[in-house]
């Protein structure tokens, strides 16, 4: 409302008042337009891997944690997500070759139904446990645990209890590859 | 020549024939030479006709689902029905970016028809040739739709699931389009305004209607995009302040500060720069919105993924903004306010402390929807700004809006006796206070429900007290029976009605978005088949699920028996993808909505879970939409003006 | 007698377990409408039906019962999911801009507006005396009745 009236006085300061707020506008847009977005970085990593017990396919309690001293790969996914039927096969084949070094992979079926989740587990050889995720209980709420956001997620843990690297999203040959080397597994 | 070649092609016809459009005009008005601005004006027939034919190939080429053409094998597939694939036009970023260029072309030619024929035109339309041009060069570069695709796919990907859930897809974005293209008019007739130097009241009388129409299809668009989600996005609300609904409301706050703030300048030729000002605000915030919700600078359930387009539309919008700000700077000198207030107790002032209270929410939505980014930017960290930080923020300035709009049709213009004041406000104000303590003994505690309460109660008896006041007035002038004078009136002010009637749209929506907001229930509850539950008051009998397989989609419905009737709230499995989109159910009642989600349901052993929502009075939001679009309707009717006879009927005229 | 008190106990008991519940419940829906679906934009944990937010729901929901403090419950999510989890910026820090500059803008521009309505209103309006106004407002009325 005071443009009318300042503009006429031909304030020096006035005047380019509203310039200056604009052009510091757009050059803020500018600028958050051209930064590469922040890295999705998982909060868990470089911190203990939280512990949860779940229910396997078979029906026997699982806890992470009786798998400490040995390196960990836990793999959040559910049998209705396409990209986790593209990666199954690279985890099976991943399980098979960090077997020298112990390594424990660890299929946790998100938002699924067992029967589904044992027929993915059976149709892409998965020779590994798999559990399912049961958010009703407290010591079951994996998802929260770990904060996913989708599925699949892959959390590399090491044997020490540590998460080294979370990936978010389908793994590649390349980032399974660094994931497994980070803690150890081949 | 195939599809791509040709839609490719006339795109680029249409936009020679815009440059050429926006040259001759700009010299013609420059030059002050009428046959050059004659050539500027005529260019705009083949820039119509041929952004209509790109249109026509991109709907032929949907139809005929020609997936050569890459936006119909990336947004459009053959087994969509029919209305779908017709809207697909602007179900994705190029083929809305059309449908807005041609939109314009069509608001260009419009005008260039029926606008008087002064030395603003020229002006004007070379500014709408220049914004044309951005779009229909948009079109032509980086957001084509007609791109050829070597290897034509089978079938096209298929569109966005959300969107053809519903049949407002159909409705709401051309609203919206039609309502940012509207704003362009006053736009290019204010830089017209700056250019020539006049800057008198020309300008603003010649487009107050383009306005109005303008600030029409933004609110139903508005209205209408919430009802939208309210149907499909199964939350149970309409508004949950994403960045596209902020982007569509700045407009609109602008636009309606300016409708308003327009009326001094007409009345007291004052605020000259000030209304200058909001126009080229409310224009520039539709492009500003384009940007904020195509570039993927702010995360949006709407946007339609990352694009080269945002730091175009960034571009154009900075573009404008200097422009824009050369001009007023190399010209604003000339402004000289005439006239001044005589007093701040009048119906300026309430015009004026409505702008501040606009400007501040449309200033609180940019900041919310913005800091995020900005935050990230600065401190690489991610934060949001949500609903509740709006709602704080927004409800009390909403308030005061409301409030302002109660007392501001009580206000004369210049100023007011204090008694007349009082005489007028006296009942109504009883009225007001009577409400919420009615509403109060009834049992609302909450305080904000009590207020919209207490200020519509004050808006509707204020506008009865003033119609009955000047009822009263034409009858002592001219006699004669008082549904005779009120007819008289309403020929004679349609604009001051309409206003009127608009207004009380207004207060039914507010009483609507205050009860289903405050007094919003839900539960959730499992059910097996053939169970039968009281929730929320209904009878809810659950007998299976239903599932039917269209081509395009699957749906999975729970059998509802609601109160003697039956619903069916249902979850769509799209083609390829995988999210269910819900589809709710909902039983529509004046005094409220029963609102029902099927969350997730067992095939197996049919049982499912369902989400119960109950909201008081919502529909009165829709209702109250209708209203204002219709009362802004009757703002555009000529008035018939009946020689005024006596000093009072004068009074009344001024007091329009 | 002591069935009596006992059994009142138990009705004591209950009742106040029921109000401690629905104080409990009341706690969970205010938490919860801070709280961001992580998968939908703008949707709080309440409004969301995805299993997303259905899990860190009962999540929220064993914290409260457990007697957590409403900030360490909110803290929790920030340390999994990052500050983005909460809707609204905690009213602290920088974030403070956020919330104070609606304020700054609102009370600035009615200094603004009341200053200019004050200049703009004094300019132009000579004293009129009241005497001469009652003078046109007789002849105004007169012409009315005519």
């Amino acid at each position: 409302m005071q443009n009318a009236n300042s503009v006429q006085k031909q304030n020096p300061i006035q005047k380019f008042v509203v310039p200056i707020v604009l052009l510091a506008f757009v050059a803020a847009l500018g600028y958050g337009l051209t930064k590469p977005a922040a890295v999705n970085t998982s909060s868990l990593e470089g911190k203990p891997a939280p512990d949860f017990t779940l229910k396997t396919l078979e029906g026997t309690d699982l806890t992470l944690s009786s798998f400490k001293g040995r390196p960990v790969v836990v793999n959040f996914f559910a049998s209705w997500c396409g990209p986790c039927v593209d990666e199954a096969p690279m985890l099976s084949q991943a399980a098979i070759d960090s077997a020298a070094k112990k390594t424990v992979f660890l299929g946790v079926a998100y938002s699924d139904k067992a029967p589904l989740a044992k027929a993915f587990r059976d149709k892409y050889n998965l020779g590994f446990p798999v559990v399912m995720d049961d958010d009703k209980l407290e010591a079951g709420r994996s998802s929260v645990k770990y904060a996913i956001t989708g599925v699949p997620e892959t959390f590399f843990i090491d044997a020490k209890g540590i998460v080294v690297k979370a990936i978010t999203g389908p793994l590649d040959a390349e980032s399974l590859q660094a994931g497994l080397k980070g803690i150890g597994a081949i | 020549m195939n599809n791509s070649n040709l839609g490719e092609f006339s795109i680029l016809i249409a936009l020679v024939f815009c440059i050429w459009g926006f040259v001759n005009s700009a010299l013609g008005g420059s030059r002050r030479d009428p046959k050059l601005a004659e050539v500027g004006r005529r260019a705009a027939i083949p820039t119509f006709l041929f952004a209509t034919f790109a249109l026509i190939v991109l709907e032929v080429a949907l139809l005929t689902n020609d997936t050569s053409v890459n936006y119909v094998a990336n947004h459009s597939a053959s087994t969509s029905p029919l209305w779908v694939k017709i809207v697909s036009l602007w179900g994705a970023l190029a083929g809305s970016i059309l449908l807005w260029a041609w939109l314009l072309a069509g608001f260009l030619l419009l005008v260039s028809r029926i606008a008087k024929n002064d030395a603003l035109r020229p002006y004007a339309l070379a500014t709408m040739f220049a914004v044309l041009t951005f779009f229909l060069g948009v079109n032509a570069t980086v957001g084509s739709p007609f791109l050829e695709v070597p290897l034509p796919p089978v079938d096209g990907n298929g569109p966005n699931a959300l969107l053809q859930n519903h049949w407002m897809m159909a409705v709401h974005p051309v609203l919206m389009y039609i309502g940012f293209v509207g704003l362009s008019v006053p736009f290019a007739y204010a830089i017209a305004a700056m250019l020539t130097g006049r800057l008198g009241e020309t300008w603003l009388v010649q487009t107050r209607r383009w306005s109005i129409v303008a600030w029409a299809f933004l609110s139903a668009a508005i209205v209408s995009g919430g009802w939208w989600s309210y149907e499909v996005l199964g939350w149970g609300g309409y508004w949950a302040w994403d960045p596209v609904e902020n982007a569509s409301i700045l407009p609109w706050f602008f636009t309606t500060a300016y409708l308003h703030s327009l009326q001094i300048q007409e009345r007291r030729r004052i605020l000259k720069g000030w209304n200058l000002g909001l126009i080229v605000a409310a224009f520039s915030s539709t492009v500003f919105g384009t940007f904020l919700t195509r570039s993927g600078i702010v995360q949006s359930v709407h946007s339609f993924s990352k694009s080269p387009i945002g730091p175009v539309f960034l571009g154009f919008f900075a573009v404008t903004l200097a422009i824009t700000l050369y001009i007023a700077y190399k010209r604003l000198s000339l402004v000289r306010d005439d006239h001044s207030l005589d007093s701040p107790l009048s119906r300026e002032g309430a015009f004026l402390a409505g702008n501040l209270l606009f400007s501040s929410f449309a200033f609180t939505v940019v900041l919310g929807t913005m800091f995020p980014v900005f935050y990230e930017a600065f401190t690489n960290k991610t934060t949001s700004v949500g609903a509740p930080f709006f709602n704080q923020v927004g409800i009390p300035i909403g308030l005061a809006i409301l409030g302002l709009m109660a007392i501001g049709p009580a206000l004369t213009w210049r100023r007011l006796e204090g008694v007349a004041l009082r005489k007028t406000l006296m009942i109504p104000g009883i009225l007001a206070v009577l409400t919420s303590v009615i509403a109060f003994v009834l049992g609302i505690r909450d305080i904000n429900v009590l207020l919209t309460l207490a200020f519509s109660s004050l808006a509707i008896s204020v506008l009865f007290v003033v119609t009955g006041n000047a009822m009263r007035q034409r009858r002592q002038a001219e006699g004669g029976s008082s549904l005779k004078a009120l007819g008289e009136l309403l020929n004679a002010y349609p604009r001051r009605y309409g206003a009127y009637i608009t207004h009380f749209g207004m207060v039914v929506i507010a009483i609507g978005i205050a009860f289903s907001g405050a007094y919003k229930t839900e539960r959730e509850l499992a059910f097996k088949p053939g169970e039968t539950k009281t929730v929320l008051g209904h009878e809810v009998r659950y007998y299976g699920l239903v599932g039917e397989q269209r081509p395009e989609k699957t749906i999975q419905a729970a059998k509802l028996e609601v109160d003697g009737k039956e619903f069916y709230p249902a979850q769509n499995y799209y083609g390829t993808q995988r999210e269910a989109v819900s589809t709710p159910a909902i039983q529509y009642k004046v005094g409220g909505d029963f609102y029902m989600v099927l969350v997730n349901g067992d095939p197996q052993d049919q049982s499912v879970s369902l989400k119960f929502i109950s909201s008081p009075l919502i529909s009165w939001i829709w209702i109250g939409g209708l209203i204002v679009v219709i009362g802004a309707a009757l703002t555009l009717i000529p008035a018939i003006v009946s020689e005024p006879k006596t000093v009072s009927s004068n009074v009344a005229a001024a007091s329009d | 007698m002591i069935r009596i008190l006992s059994s009142l106990l138990i009705l004591l008991l209950a009742g106040f377990s029921l109000a401690q519940n629905a104080a409990e419940d009341a706690r969970v829906q205010a938490l919860a409408k801070q709280i961001r679906c992580p998968i939908c934009q703008g949707l709080s944990i309440t409004e969301s039906s995805t299993d997303f937010s259905r899990s860190m729901l009962n999540e929220l929901k064993d914290r409260v019962k457990q007697g957590e403090t409403d900030d360490s419950i909110r803290d929790y999510f920030v340390s999994k999911y990052g500050r983005v989890v909460l809707l609204d910026p905690p009213k602290s820090g920088s974030d403070l801009i956020v919330w104070g500059a609606p304020l700054v803008i609102l009370f600035g521009g009615a200094a603004a507006l009341f200053s200019y309505l004050r200049r703009a209103s004094n300019q132009t309006m000579p004293e009129v005396r009241s005497a001469s106004l009652e003078k046109v407002r007789k002849q105004l009325e007169e012409s009315q009745k005519l």
